[in-house]
């Protein structure tokens, strides 16, 4: 009995042991994924902070610096080169974008103007309201950004245009917007090549430079429309800011309004702008007619709807036109109504 | 209003499509075999809906009879000059429209112009003559109702062969206009305008 007494006191108190044994190693092994999780995230968090303030750097690097660079705009049936020059000179900024290829259209932009020479002889100027000047745009809602996507700066580097470039993703956190990559220079943090990417992983749009220097040796004659390649021009009306009598009964997460009020275009037209800090949706309702069914259109990354709905007595058509994908576009027709 | 409705439904719809800036030449040889006057009201009636949609405070001071008279004088010595200028061949510098592949339907165009004239004649001559309360009060209306219909996708490249012009014209004015406002938001300097040059262009 007494043995008996004493071997199953052993056997408790081996199991005892054995126990908390077990249960200090689990303790252990716990502590250690929890370790090594914190590490990991750690390290995400860090990445993802690292790839944001590049992203803000590449935004503030197409003002700061002076460039001239060739690179190619690719999508699924177009592949286009351009060229592009950025300059300061006494405090204006200076930027011009010319076709290569085919037809030779040319956007220049001196500071808060934008002018366009199209083929077909067209001049068109915008100025942006005083209330609303380019300078502005020039920063990333960061985040607005991390709302819509998870960002990551990937440990491998590669080489664009002859240049170092670090690679930034972002990875959509649901199905209403794009992926996007960027391979940015290593040194001066320029974009060297943009990448759109669908949900399934297929290449939409591609921005890369082939060859760029940040050198020129730029002036202003090199930013004025030449003589001749334009016969009249036609000036449209200034952007009017009007009372925005629209409204969404619903937006995908991250996606805002950028303006307050509403732009108001010729002929009775109504813009609004929707963006999640990357990608952006526009909004054109104007009065209209006759019925339309919904139709999209898509060229690359772009896509346009365009559908009438009437508001009592009142035809109206609505036009979208975003970088999203098609599923986005419908269902913001679909939640677009008049504001109570 | 009611007087164009009941004689002419075809110069409404035409009228119509060219306050959208979808006229095509048809419309515009309709609109100006109308009588002026009665066009001259539908484009008052025009102008109130889009004042209640802007919500502009602005007397709407009537249109000049003269108005679609004016346009069909200008489309008339247009006419004239473009068949002088055919006979003449004048040593003009080329420019750039003369070697472009598809040449603008200057009817059109000119049919845009004179409707973005005519809203800057009334919105300088500005007022609330006729923002009635009826009007200004779509925006608290909530009943809203869509067509029904299959939906159409297609690409925008296929645009000039499956769309009408003056669609097209529409799309890609507001293509451009996205393509700036992106140009100003997403802190890529122009490079998003390079999408501009992959849209279609038919004038």
């Amino acid at each position: 009995m007494t043995f008996t007494l004493w071997f199953r006191c052993c056997v408790v108190l081996l199991s005892s042991l054995l126990f908390s044994a077990s249960v200090f190693a689990d303790d252990i092994t716990t502590d250690r994924v929890a370790v090594t999780k914190k590490t990991v995230h750690e390290v995400a968090t860090h990445s993802s902070s690292q790839a944001l303030i590049l992203l803000e750097n590449m935004t503030q690097s197409f003002a700061a610096l002076k460039y001239d660079g060739v690179f190619v705009h690719s999508e699924a049936t177009n592949m286009n080169s351009m060229r592009v020059r950025h300059d300061v000179m006494n405090g204006v900024e200076y930027e011009s974008l010319i076709d290569l290829d085919g037809d030779k259209v040319e956007v220049l932009r001196i500071d808060d103007t934008i002018i366009c020479v199209y083929p077909d002889a067209s001049f068109a100027t915008h100025r942006a309201p005083v209330a609303l000047p380019f300078e502005r745009f020039k920063e990333f809602e960061l985040d607005q950004l991390l709302q819509g996507y998870e960002i990551k700066l990937s440990d491998s580097n590669t080489r664009i245009a002859g240049r170092d470039a670090l690679r930034i993703t972002l990875i959509p956190k649901d199905t209403y917007r794009y992926g996007h990559e960027f391979f940015i220079d290593a040194e001066n943090h320029f974009l060297l090549k943009h990448d759109v990417i669908k949900a399934d992983g297929k290449l939409l749009e591609r921005i890369q430079f082939t060859s760029v220097s940040f050198s020129p040796d730029l002036k202003r004659e090199d930013f004025v429309p030449k003589k001749g390649t334009y016969t009249e021009p036609v000036f449209e009306s200034e952007h009017r800011q009007i009372k925005n009598l629209w409204q969404f009964d619903w937006l995908p997460e991250g996606f805002s309004l950028v303006w307050p009020e509403a732009r108001a275009l010729n002929h009775g037209t109504s813009m609004l702008l929707l963006s999640d800090g990357m990608a952006t949706v526009s909004v054109f309702v104007e009065p209209a007619m006759k019925a339309k069914g919904m139709s999209v259109f898509y060229t690359g990354a772009t896509m346009a709807g365009e559908q009438t709905f009437k508001v009592k007595d009142q035809m109206y058509l609505l036009t979208m036109v975003g970088e999203v994908p098609q599923a986005t576009i419908e269902k913001l027709m679909t939640v677009f109504m008049p504001r109570h | 209003m009611a007087a164009l409705n009941d004689h002419a439904p075809e110069s409404l719809s035409s009228l119509s499509a060219m306050f959208d800036g979808e006229a095509n030449e048809q419309d515009i040889d309709r609109i100006l075999k109308e009588d002026s006057a009665h066009i001259t009201k539908q484009l008052e009636g025009f102008h109130v809906i889009q004042q209640a949609l802007t919500k502009e405070s602005k007397v709407t001071v009537g249109l000049q009879d003269s108005f679609v008279s004016s346009i069909r004088a200008k489309i008339d010595a247009e006419d004239l000059a473009n068949q002088n200028d055919a006979d003449i061949k004048a040593d003009n510098v080329l420019s750039f429209s003369e070697g472009a592949q598809h040449k603008p339907a200057w009817k059109v165009m000119f049919s845009s112009v004179a409707v973005a004239a005519s809203v800057t004649f009334v919105v300088i001559f500005g007022g609330n003559l006729f923002l009635s309360s009826e009007t200004s009060n779509v925006n608290t209306l909530a009943e809203v109702s869509t067509p029904e219909g299959d939906e159409s996708v297609a690409a925008l490249a296929e645009l000039n062969k499956e769309a009408l012009p003056a669609d097209s014209i529409r799309l890609q004015h507001y293509l451009r206009q996205h393509a700036e406002q992106a140009a100003m938001t997403v802190g890529q300097g122009m490079i998003p305008m390079a999408r501009v040059v992959s849209y279609p262009v038919e004038e």
